[in-house]
């Protein structure tokens, strides 16, 4: 049976409102939610407020538990139904009022959508199919079936008639719920059913989620039978079915799984399956939920939450899994206590040498709240005496110091048990190393290359130097040997001048020629070659040479080259005494 | 909180919280929806839930609210206010008389602007109606963020029927520059019907939602269709206001004034903004209690002013006021092809709607059935100022988690333009002897596809035939006198003549079935309930069940599903 629960807020509205109109109104039956679940209360009509019976749903959804029914001296006069209730639920009510203690069998139900409904039980039933409209439903004489009438072939009872007039286009203000809903139909092209039918897919996964993620952790037989007085054992996370969450709970989750807890374990609804009313660990749920909701104490009870912490590996273990794999949730778990966050975490072996650094320094200047108040010995009352109160709240200190102090011990060893096997902080020394050595081979390297390099350059310049002695000496040499061979040519050319006059017999015509004629001859060669430069003796000489033996040839030659020379103002013709132009 | 405020932008990651605003000519308000889902009208840091669109600078300083508009009679020149209409229209089509008593508007580019000192120096500045704007939502959305402690980044905001795309694009454009993301414009008559709707009750009405402001009145008459609304006809007066009522005061007291001591306030600007200012809390108060006093210091010539007034004269004299609401309201209606019978609800809106006299003439111009809903005709009234802003904040949080494009691709006309069907559907029965009636299914102008069910008890016997058809609302009048409009004109009198006139002439609603589109047989036994549900699809296509009430059960059998497609063509 789907039985309404106390949160639904459309039963307790419906509750408060009709408890007050039946005071008004005289009416001493009402239908509500009380601590055991719905129920219907019968009011004393001389003293209305206080109710004298009360008929309460079973919750298996077979009938209802009465109590003292009999002191209602008779059948309640009215029934007031609010919402409508669910069909096999009025079916039930209808059962039960047809039951010993009522003297008139109740109508059937009436159940209206909106409105509450007042109904006579002591009316009979014909007058409750009367013209009134009370109940929002209209009361109707439909027109009878004329005779021959036909339906539709393939469908009896069906026949059409018309098909609708032409729409009018207007716009739909796009506000409101339901014009999400048009909106979402019209979009996605689905009708009606369609989209109910999607809409409830969608809620139900959406629940399906809620239920998963929340509490369904199939709960311990043992943990069921847990005596609530030794709350201090109790894993109290565990309780509220919370327990892959622990400390990761937020206080959403916790209100949710506790409320879930308690309409699932309320004495109540033991009470109602027939069950003894054992509430012990429905008081587990309170405790549970107590602790855990109150920030201060949760962390007193975190701090000592066993469950939630991870053992340190062993070196096999490291070796084995890896590093990381093994102390990472060691280091989440612990960060759970910093009072700092974020904690830096371990990280991976690409991680650089900062954040190695960051991770360790951090971890050895750890700030914890953890605190151990929560395994206090009792504090025992006043009346045992100050003194042992006052011996036991000392002892309870220390105890917490000392706790505290092997803790903070504790959490060191763990520490440097991860940076000993910390393969990472070995690479870095390695490479600090390498880092070193790396600096002083690279210095010595450079040296040797510069060096080198020095080397170089010397000798580069002294083999520049020599090359450019030899060729200054070979230069020299060539320049030496151009000029003799000048030298040479310009001998060669006088010889050839002196030699053409010669040739010539001195430009004497017939015989010897006379000693003053070559004597005279002589000189005017002399000087000729004197004041000649190299090349146009060189022209003069191979002119003569053409010439030969010819006097006149020669003569002409000679006598050109003086016209030349004097022109050029190097001979002055007067000095010439033969060769005269 | 500044810096929490100031460091969010929206692109950030930061939770989306959105709000509705209402931004009025006179007035703003905002709203969100608190923890347990109601929502609720936020007080800004002054601690007013309605807060005055104005905004005034003294020396460089920006003032808000109720103090920008008490500088209305130092610094006038340097008080923006009424500005709203103005945004996205040009100098030329503005109405610039609402801003008569502070800054003037001018033209600048293409748009307003105002020239107020609104730094430390002496030189005024132009400030386009755009920047005040942005200014004036940027304060609003602080005052949201410093109430709810959460980064405010959206908000739905409630604008009038009539406003244009220029309007509502300067309107978000203003919005953004404020780091406020607009998720959607919503109507103010929607959003006020939609405050009252979320109380629950969506059954399916023809309301008219009067919004009666400060300067303005703005009339809609729509349809509610299982919880979608059609606005069928809109009305609007931009002249007619609380401002008009509050002009009825001045010249009141202005005259009493006179009689006193020979001189005009009216004519000193200082003495008119301090009457004016005045006479709006006198009207205020005179919503409330029978008498109220107003009393200036000095208000003209340094003679102090003190008079008292009761509500039965303010009345009178405000009477041909009062009947322009009236008159504008069934003119509306008119308008929407609609009798005033039709109209099962009103909703006032806006702070004008506080006058108790504006919902006694309505209550008395519309049948007994309706239900007027104003402070002074409903005791389930919400305050008429907050209903735009509750509106949009109801929408806001109903659509906030949605992606912009998702936003638009609803609200654009190829979703929102539907076909609406134009006579009601439902079964046809015998009234009396011979005689047929109409039990409506589904109410005229419901946009398709729709599907209602109607479950209706039969008193006859034997084999019946259900007729579907297609109905038609009649008025029927049992008096040949013709019902002259409702004189509501304020007069001592006048709710007797008007009671009268009632008597005299009875009118009626009935339904009358005009055309048939099918028939189910059933054996129907006397006091069965029958359910109907009738399905208009898309297409116009109708289908029709009709069972025993609860037969899911199977506790009394014969459920008969006949059902049936036919295809009519728009």
């Amino acid at each position: 049976m789907a039985q309404p629960t106390p949160e639904s807020s459309l039963y307790r509205d419906f509750a408060e409102t009709f408890y007050h109109s039946s005071l008004a109104s005289g009416v001493r039956f009402v239908y509500q939610i009380g601590a055991g679940g719905p129920c219907f209360t019968f009011y004393d009509p001389a003293s209305l407020g206080d109710h004298v019976a009360v008929l309460q749903f079973r919750a298996d959804g077979l009938g209802f538990r009465t109590t003292s029914l009999t002191e209602l001296g008779g059948p309640p006069r009215h029934l007031i139904f609010g919402e409508p209730l669910p069909a096999d639920l009025a079916q039930a009510v209808a059962a039960t009022l047809e039951a010993p203690g009522f003297t008139t069998p109740p109508p059937s139900l009436s159940l209206a959508p909106d409105n509450p409904v007042f109904i006579p039980t002591t009316s009979s039933s014909s007058s409750v199919m009367g013209p009134q409209e009370d109940d929002g439903i209209p009361r109707v004489r439909f027109p009878p079936k004329p005779e021959g009438w036909k339906g539709d072939p393939g469908n009896p009872n069906f026949r059409a008639l018309g098909t609708l007039s032409p729409p009018v286009m207007r716009k739909i203000e796009p506000a409101g719920p339901h014009f999400l809903a048009f909106a979402r139909r019209k979009r996605h092209g689905r009708t009606f059913s369609e989209d109910e039918r999607i809409q409830a897919q969608n809620k139900v996964k959406k629940i399906e989620d809620d239920e998963s993620t929340e509490i369904s952790e199939p709960e311990d037989p043992l943990m069921l039978s847990r005596d609530a007085k030794d709350w201090k054992g109790q894993d109290h996370y565990a309780v509220l079915g919370l327990s892959k969450y622990r400390w990761k709970a937020t206080p959403e989750q916790i209100k949710n799984a506790h409320r879930k807890k308690v309409l699932r374990h309320h004495p109540d609804k033991k009470a109602a399956k027939g069950q003894s009313d054992d509430d012990s660990f429905f008081k587990c749920i309170q405790r549970a939920n107590e602790i855990l909701e109150d920030p201060v104490k949760r962390r007193q009870f975190d701090s000592v939450d066993e469950a939630a912490d991870v053992d340190p590996p062993s070196k096999k273990e490291v070796q084995k899994r890896g590093f990381y794999k093994m102390w990472n949730p060691v280091f989440e778990s612990e960060a759970r206590f910093s009072n700092k966050q974020p904690v830096p975490m371990l990280g991976d072996e690409k991680s650089t040498k900062e954040e190695v650094d960051e991770f360790y320094n951090f971890w050895y200047n750890f700030d914890s709240w953890r605190t151990f108040e929560y395994l206090d010995e009792d504090v025992p009352d006043d009346n045992e005496g100050r003194d042992h109160k006052r011996h036991i709240e000392k002892k309870n200190a220390n105890a917490r110091r000392k706790k505290k102090t092997e803790d903070t011990a504790r959490l060191r060893q763990v520490v440097d048990q991860a940076l000993e096997q910390d393969e990472r902080i070995k690479r870095f020394r390695q490479e600090s190393k390498a880092n070193k050595n790396k600096k002083k081979n690279e210095r010595e390297a450079a040296a040797k290359r510069e060096a080198e390099e020095k080397q170089k350059a010397k000798e580069e310049a002294d083999r520049q130097q020599k090359e450019s002695e030899e060729a200054a000496k070979a230069e020299r040499a060539e320049s030496k040997k151009a000029k003799e061979a000048a030298k040479n040519a310009v001998k060669k050319n006088k010889r050839v001048l002196k030699g053409s006059v010669k040739d010539v017999n001195y430009f004497a015509s017939g015989g010897d020629a006379s000693a003053a004629q070559v004597d005279g001859v002589l000189t005017d060669v002399e000087l000729i070659i004197g004041k000649i430069d190299p090349d146009e003796l060189a022209a003069l000489a191979s002119k003569l040479n053409l010439a030969g033996k010819d006097a006149e040839k020669v003569k002409g030659a000679y006598e050109d080259e003086v016209k030349t020379l004097v022109r050029d103002g190097k001979i002055k013709g007067e000095e010439l005494k033969v060769l005269k132009s | 909180m500044n810096e929490e405020v100031d460091g969010a932008s929206p692109t950030e990651g930061v939770e989306q919280y959105a709000i509705g605003i209402s931004f009025g000519n006179s007035n703003s308000s905002i709203a969100h929806l608190s923890a347990d889902g109601k929502a609720e009208v936020i007080a800004n840091e002054e601690g007013d839930r309605l807060i005055p669109s104005f905004l005034s600078y003294v020396d460089g300083e920006e003032f808000h609210g109720t103090q920008a508009k008490s500088q209305l009679v130092r610094n006038s020149r340097n008080t923006i206010g009424y500005f709203r209409d103005y945004l996205g229209k040009d100098f030329k089509s503005i109405d610039p008389t609402p801003c008569h008593s502070s800054a003037h508007p001018q033209e600048n580019a293409s748009t307003v602007a105002f020239s107020i000192q609104d730094t430390e120096s002496e030189t005024p500045n132009t400030v386009s109606v755009s920047e005040i704007t942005t200014r004036h939502l940027r304060r609003l959305k602080q005052s949201a963020s410093d109430f709810s402690g959460k980064a405010v980044t959206s908000a739905v905001i409630a604008i009038p029927t009539d406003a244009s795309e220029a309007q509502t694009e300067a309107l978000a454009n203003a919005a953004e520059n404020a780091q406020l993301n607009v998720l959607q414009f919503i109507s103010e008559p929607i959003a006020a019907l939609m405050a009252y709707d979320a109380r629950g009750d969506h059954k399916d009405k023809l309301v008219v939602v009067a919004d009666l402001g400060g300067n303005r009145s703005d009339i809609a008459v729509v349809a509610s269709r299982g919880g979608m609304y059609s606005i069928l006809a809109t009305g609007h007066d931009y002249e007619l206001g609380g401002v008009t009522l509050d002009q009825v005061l001045v010249d009141h007291f202005a005259k009493e004034f006179i009689k006193k001591h020979k001189i005009d306030p009216r004519d000193n600007e200082r003495s008119l903004a301090k009457l004016k200012l005045e006479a709006e809390a006198v009207k205020k108060a005179l919503s409330l209690s029978a008498s109220a006093t107003l009393s200036v210091e000095s208000l003209a010539e340094g003679f102090d002013f003190r008079s008292t007034i009761n509500r039965t004269r303010y009345e009178l004299l405000a009477g041909k006021v009062f009947q322009s609401f009236t008159r504008l309201i069934e003119e509306a209606v008119k308008k929407a092809d609609l009798d005033l019978l039709d109209i099962e609800e009103v909703i006032l809106s806006g702070g004008t709607a506080h006058t108790p006299k504006i919902a006694q003439n309505l209550k008395s111009l519309f049948s007994e059935h309706t239900t007027v809903f104003a402070p002074s005709t409903s005791p389930t009234a919400i305050n008429p100022g907050f209903l735009a802003a509750t509106g949009a904040a109801i929408q806001a949080s109903l659509i906030q988690e949605f992606e912009k494009e998702d936003i638009e691709q609803s609200t654009h006309p190829m979703v929102t333009v539907t076909p609406h069907i134009p006579n009601a559907i439902g079964i046809e029965i015998e009234a009396q002897e011979g005689t047929s009636s109409f039990e409506v299914v589904i109410p005229q102008d419901s946009a398709v596809p729709v599907r209602k069910t109607k479950v209706m008890q039969s008193l006859s016997d034997g084999e019946m035939v259900l007729r579907v058809c297609e109905g038609q609302r009649k008025i029927k009048t049992t008096k040949l006198e013709q019902r002259s409009k409702a004189e509501t004109n304020g007069e001592e009198d006048s709710d007797e003549d008007s009671d009268v006139e009632d008597e005299e002439a009875v009118r009626e609603r009935i339904w009358e079935a005009i055309k048939p589109l099918g028939e189910i047989t059933a054996k129907v036994k006397k006091g069965l309930k029958v359910e109907v549900t009738v399905n208009v699809g898309a297409d116009l296509s109708i289908s029709i069940t009709a069972r025993e009430l609860g037969a899911k059960t199977g506790v009394r059998g014969n459920i008969e599903k006949p059902e049936v497609t036919e295809n009519g063509q728009a």
